[in-house]
């Protein structure tokens, strides 16, 4: 138990940074256009068989398949919103609108890698060497601490960008007040394209973190980390980007403390109860400031 | 107010529910009810008629389900993604009553419809919350229900493997209860439109705090429709537990059941009575056609069928069509 | 700011040709309207509740179309100009809704200001620094969230975002509702001072005393039309003028 409680700790920061990349991209979409991206797991799942193709099929390292699984991905987000996104911004509401249209895309997504990659749950079969590194009494997998080397590259990279440069205030901006965009001059369709795009590659790229983190995915996983995003969302405060990471790392520590004391089937349980449990005593989630949203 | 601002408000209000539950007259509604009336006729004598009994039953399924979940959803406007819950407890609390306790297939629905209203009342304070919020905590709920449902003990809910009925051996009972409670929720549905209730209703949903002001107790008038629509999903549930005698908690809970509901209701148009009625009719046939026809590319068509409707009729079948053709208000409501 | 010689200190800078806006169908919140608004000139636009005055703003903003007439700026055309060039084109509009990013500082909401001249990082800066110090609320601020501003404050800082890349037109809606009586005068004060500068000024406001005090030339609307105009010596000696006046603030409680 006393080697456990670190291991369970190093686990869940590195949980809790993929579980905050999976609401920051949708908070991105979601805060911004009020558009809830349904499919926002698939395209996460899409990620990881990215990976799993470049891994399996082509030999590449994993890491390899971080700028592919962005571009590829960040394309498709462009596509689907050009097609989509200005209908459904302007329809009557929004979120409604978005949820069904999307539930659409989730099903076409999960059908094209049902068609390519068989339904069987997958694994990359890339093997770092050494498999796992030993230290402190610890015995990490060499994947695991790959991911978290990614992770924490990234996540000052994302931060900077949304908080020190002009489009990520622009951005964060859209969240807090999007009428107030106009005014300012930004044009507000090529700013959802970017941050379409933006959102879809960033999913794209937790993909290639779940592939190196769990065991195996499959084309039908994509509803569970579709959930998970909103939850995290939720919990941290809609439309904070920083609430995200926060809410990801607070589901992620839940779920695991829990799984290791009580059991493997009780993790969820608490996680969705510590949620219910924030939004009753604060409303607008952990950093959520409701009176600062227009 | 001016003459200019208040025409100006009432426009904004512009409904096609609103204006139909003013507008409809005795003859629409006479064919309506004539219409409902054959239709069942028609449900009635399926079993003596076709053999594949299974398409009816899940077809008259998702009609009750469109038409319950479109209670909250159209008139409230609330998006319950957590939606099963109130089903998977319906199913658990009918098949344990009858395979446990020996209790007799009336009286178990009876039990279902029960526990959908003991957890409606219990998952009430959730409607405090608005939009997503209320959406995810709905949906953390019932994914909790069934964590909860699968850990139990197998004597008191099956555990993880479920529950196999072998007490009922015919399915055409389920059947026709089914039958009725399809009825009963459609004419609920009907009811609601036409009685000044669904009126007050639809104020609380366009503007709660205006609603609030004109003397309309808000909070109740909301927590019995969410009781409502409940009370129907978890009899449904109970049903459909008998039908098919053989439930698990994956199946019972399955999030897809919250989402073809109310994407069965949404598409056909919510808000109004017909539209989950057609939503749910019009997609279960799709649906069957679709896996005949396509056995590779089934999943990827209907994505791409949803889609495109979504985008091509964003208010639904009848949302769509009365904004476009504000005449036929008076039959389509 | 450039000064302005005498001679083209009343130019036309926007008007109005007859226009007619609708939100719906055939409810018409405007209709036929022609209104000129000149350089160096505050005009004032008042009338009772429901008369449409914030709509002249929002239609100029693009926020609605006109059904029929035209919007000039400079003389040339508004029809089909995106709303978002509207800034570029040197006109500011402070809405009566809250327009601040009040999860952002003081200093990023300037800053998102100068989004049409954001490539240009050295003018960006110049202008931001020229800013805080003209407006020294704002600069001791810089750093706190808007939304830790007081009403008053965050008025202020509207109205300085509106001003960063001058601009000719300034749109102002309610500038002086809910806030402090103090901060009101102020906002007044800078009204005068900017029209003084050379800019037009159009100044929609619920409260007519002030709003005539301030103004050079006003319009009156009634149920989106216009039914007087004139400069604002001359309908204060109007007696029509003053009972029609009388009435409103009755009507609207105040």
């Amino acid at each position: 138990m006393a080697t456990l409680v670190p291991n369970i700790i190093l686990n869940a920061a590195i949980l809790g940074v993929i579980y905050g990349f999976l609401g920051l991209s949708l908070t991105i979409v979601y805060g911004g256009m009020r558009i809830a991206n349904l499919a926002h797991g698939d395209i996460v799942v899409a990620g990881s068989f990215i990976t799993y193709a470049l891994t399996a099929k082509f030999g590449y390292s994993p890491i390899a398949a971080l700028p592919v699984a962005f571009t590829y991905l960040s394309v498709l987000g462009y596509g689907l919103y050009r097609i989509a996104g200005k209908r459904l911004q302007n329809s009557r509401e929004p979120e409604l609108a978005s949820f069904l249209f999307f539930y659409g895309v989730s099903l076409m997504i999960s059908a094209s890698l049902l068609f390519v990659f068989d339904a069987d749950a997958r694994a990359i079969s890339f093997q770092f060497r050494p498999l796992s590194f030993q230290f402190l009494g610890l015995r990490v997998p060499h994947a695991r601490l790959v991911a978290a080397g990614v992770a924490l590259a990234l996540v000052p990279v994302i931060f900077w960008a949304l908080y020190q440069t002009i489009y990520g205030k622009a951005l964060r901006g859209a969240i807090m007040n999007r009428d107030a965009l106009r005014i300012v001059g930004i044009d507000i369709d090529r700013l959802s394209l970017f941050a379409f795009s933006i959102s879809f590659g960033l999913a794209g790229m937790t993909g290639v973190l779940i592939a190196l983190v769990f065991p195996a995915f499959s084309p039908f996983s994509g509803m569970d980390y579709t959930i998970l995003g909103f939850v995290v969302i939720v919990l941290g405060g809609l439309g904070s980007p920083l609430g995200a990471l926060a809410g990801g790392m607070v589901f992620a520590l839940t779920e695991q403390l829990t799984t290791l004391y009580l059991g493997q089937s009780t993790g969820l349980i608490a996680g969705f109860l510590v949620l219910v449990a924030v939004i009753v005593v604060r409303p607008a989630g952990l950093m959520g400031q409701v009176e600062w949203r227009a | 107010m001016t003459e200019l601002s208040q025409a100006t408000a009432q426009n904004t209000r512009k409904d096609a529910y609103q204006s139909a539950s003013s507008r409809l007259t005795r003859s629409s509604l006479l064919i309506w009810n004539a219409t409902l009336a054959v239709m069942f006729a028609v449900a009635a004598a399926i079993p003596w008629a076709s053999n594949g009994l299974s398409f009816w039953f899940y077809l008259l399924q998702w009609v009750t389900l469109a038409t319950a979940v479109n209670l909250v959803a159209g008139l409230v406007g609330y998006l319950p993604f957590g939606f099963v819950a109130f089903f998977g407890i319906g199913s658990y609390a009918a098949a344990v009553l009858t395979q446990f306790h020996g209790v007799l297939a009336g009286w178990s629905i009876c039990g279902a419809a029960m526990a959908g209203t003991v957890l409606a009342l219990l998952f009430a304070p959730t409607m405090r919350l608005s939009g997503v919020f209320f959406s995810i905590v709905s949906l953390s709920l019932s994914i909790v229900l069934k964590s909860l449902v699968s850990i139990l003990p197998e004597h008191v809910a099956g555990g993880s493997s479920g529950v196999t009925i072998t007490a009922i051996k015919d399915p055409s009972l389920a059947y026709y209860l089914m039958v009725a409670l399809c009825l009963v929720s459609l004419s609920i549905a009907t009811l609601i439109a036409v009685t000044p209730y669904g009126l007050r209703l639809k104020a609380i949903r366009d503007d709660a705090g205006a609603a609030a002001m004109i003397g309309i107790d808000v909070t109740r008038l909301r927590l019995s429709v969410w009781l409502l629509s409940a009370t129907i999903a978890s009899t449904c549930g109970g049903i459909e537990a008998l039908y098919s005698s053989v439930i698990d908690p994956s199946a019972s809970f399955n999030m897809l059941i919250s989402a073809k509901a109310i994407i069965y209701a949404a598409l056909g148009g919510l808000g109004t009575v017909m539209g989950p009625l057609l939503g749910a009719l019009l997609m279960s046939v799709v649906d069957e056609l679709i896996w005949a026809r396509f056995p590779v590319a089934n999943l990827f068509i209907l994505g791409a069928l949803i889609s495109l409707t979504v985008l091509a009729m964003p208010k639904g079948l009848i949302g769509s069509l009365l904004d476009r053709h504000p005449r036929f208000r008076r039959w389509l409501f | 700011m450039t000064e302005l010689s005498s001679d083209n200190v009343k130019a036309v800078v926007a008007e109005f040709c007859d226009v007619s806006a609708a939100y719906f169908g055939d409810i018409h919140v405007l209709r036929n309207l022609s209104l000129v608004f000149r350089s160096g000139t505050v005009t004032g636009i008042i009338g009772p509740n429901g008369a449409g005055k914030s709509t002249v703003l929002k239609t100029f903003m693009g926020a609605l179309k006109p059904r029929s007439g035209d919007i000039r700026l400079y003389g040339k055309s508004l029809a089909g100009v995106p709303n978002h060039v509207l800034a570029l084109m040197g006109v500011a509009y402070v809405p009566q809704n809250r327009s601040l990013f009040l999860g952002l500082s003081v200093e990023d909401n300037l800053l998102l200001g100068c989004w049409p001249i954001r490539h240009d990082r050295v003018r960006t800066r110049r202008i931001l620094d020229r800013t805080l110090t003209e407006f020294p609320m704002l600069g001791a601020a810089r750093r706190n969230l808007a939304g830790s501003l007081s009403g008053g404050q965050r008025r202020f800082l509207e109205i300085a975002r509106a001003l960063l890349l001058d601009p000719k037109i300034i749109l102002l809606d309610e500038p002086t509702a809910m806030i402090a009586p103090k901060f009101a005068a102020d906002v007044y004060e800078k009204i005068s001072a900017l029209a003084a500068e050379g800019l037009a000024v159009v100044l929609v406001d619920q409260n007519i005393k002030p709003c005539i005090e301030v103004s050079n030339y006003i319009y009156v609307l009634e149920l989106g039309q216009k039914t007087t105009e004139g400069t604002a010596d001359f309908l204060q000696s109007d007696d029509k003028m003053r009972e029609e006046i009388g009435r409103w603030l009755e009507v609207s409680g105040g």
